[in-house]
């Protein structure tokens, strides 16, 4: 490794702000290089100066000057800042915590107040309906009749002895997609 | 003397920061007195940093007095339950680097020494107005951020985590930072040495 490597780093050692890490590194090549060495002698010089440089101190006048002006425009914005105070009294003691707990009342209030107004959905109504025959279902076990035998009925005749054996029961749910059709014949039994 | 010490121990309150905290809570209910006490407490350190960021002690005085007008305002906004030199020092930086960016002349400025009041003894090292000139010189001639942090930690005393935290950036950033300036420094020095030779 190069010298100018450890610049950096002997600049951060010289004042004790090298962190623990880099330390014993630093410390062993600084024993090793020559270089290094006097470049770590310049920079404890010039970082005493540089620290002296805290001596200089400004003047009270300057100082005085600073004050008077700064309290000059409060007393100014006080008899006659509404504005000012105005913004006081709403900022007064506004923190972050106090925002977060505005938000969740309000969030629960809301809440509380749409659930309140929302129209009560009235309870699912089940009605039967005997629609016109939809299936043809035997009630007996299906015969296997010869094909002269089978009897002739019409429509109407049909319909009645369907009507007659079974009942179709719709139920309507939620959803206007599903519709439940539920066939029962006279007894009661389910199809 | 001990006792007293031992109950401040024990109340875990310095009595200056508890002073300290009773007109921060006056002030901010616009209690102009009280927020004069603050000034009085901070005004040389305001001054003196503007100073030393800004190099003209008009641009300074400009700074400290923008820095207590916005103090004053935003106080309520200050969090008690931490310090407050390093909420006002953070103000600090961050309207003398408005003010710098605003005459673009926070690389480049020439230090006002007319208006310094030079401490110490008159017979070290220091006293060596020419060796303070180039040191200023190479202050000024650091960019914002080096400068801020090597004023900051060398001259002002803050601690490498303190100057982050003012900063609002991380202690590595903080580090890296300060070596750079002391490193440009130390070869402005060094210049200063062979030039008289």
């Amino acid at each position: 490794m190069t010298c100018h490597y450890f610049e950096k780093d002997i600049a951060l050692f010289v004042e004790g702000d090298l962190p623990s890490l880099r330390l014993a590194e630093v410390e062993a090549h600084l024993r090793g290089c020559e270089t290094c060495r006097e470049f770590a002698d310049e920079l404890r010089e010039s970082q005493a100066l540089l620290q002296g440089l805290r001596r200089d101190m400004v003047s009270s006048a300057a100082l005085a000057g600073v004050r008077e002006r700064v309290l000059g425009q409060l007393r100014s914005m006080d008899s006659s800042g509404v504005r000012t105070r105005l913004e006081r009294w709403i900022y007064a003691g506004f923190r972050p915590r106090y925002a977060l707990t505005s938000v969740v009342l309000g969030v629960m209030v809301s809440a509380g107040i749409w659930s309140a107004m929302r129209p009560v959905k009235p309870p699912d109504i089940v009605r039967a309906v005997v629609p016109p025959p939809v299936v043809d279902v035997p009630s007996t076990p299906a015969k296997v009749v010869p094909a002269r035998a089978v009897r002739k009925t019409t429509k109407a005749q049909r319909h009645k002895e369907v009507d007659t054996q079974l009942k179709v029961i719709k139920l309507f749910t939620d959803d206007p997609n599903i519709v439940i059709y539920w066939l029962v014949d006279q007894k009661g039994a389910d199809e | 003397m001990e006792l007293r010490a031992t109950s401040l121990w024990m109340s875990g309150i310095e009595p200056e920061a508890e002073e300290l905290t009773i007109l921060l809570q006056r002030a901010i209910t616009g209690d102009i007195s009280a927020f004069e006490q603050i000034v009085l407490r901070h005004e040389r350190r305001v001054l003196t940093l503007a100073w030393r960021l800004l190099g003209s002690m008009e641009d300074a005085q400009d700074a400290a007095q923008e820095v207590f007008l916005r103090a004053f305002r935003f106080l309520h906004r200050f969090d008690s339950r931490r310090r407050f030199e390093p909420w006002l020092i953070r103000m600090t930086v961050n309207v003398c680097r408005d003010i710098g960016r605003k005459k673009q002349q926070y690389p480049t400025v020439a230090f006002d020494f007319e208006r310094l009041r030079a401490g110490g003894d008159p017979h070290s090292e220091l006293s060596s107005e020419e060796q303070r000139q180039s040191l200023y010189a190479a202050l000024a001639e650091l960019p914002e951020k080096e400068k801020s942090a090597v004023v900051l930690r060398d001259i002002e005393g803050f601690s490498t985590a303190e100057v982050a935290e003012i900063l609002g950036s991380s202690e590595a950033t903080v580090r890296s930072q300060i070596s750079t300036a002391r490193i440009k420094i130390r070869k402005a020095i060094q210049r200063l040495k062979r030039g008289r030779k």
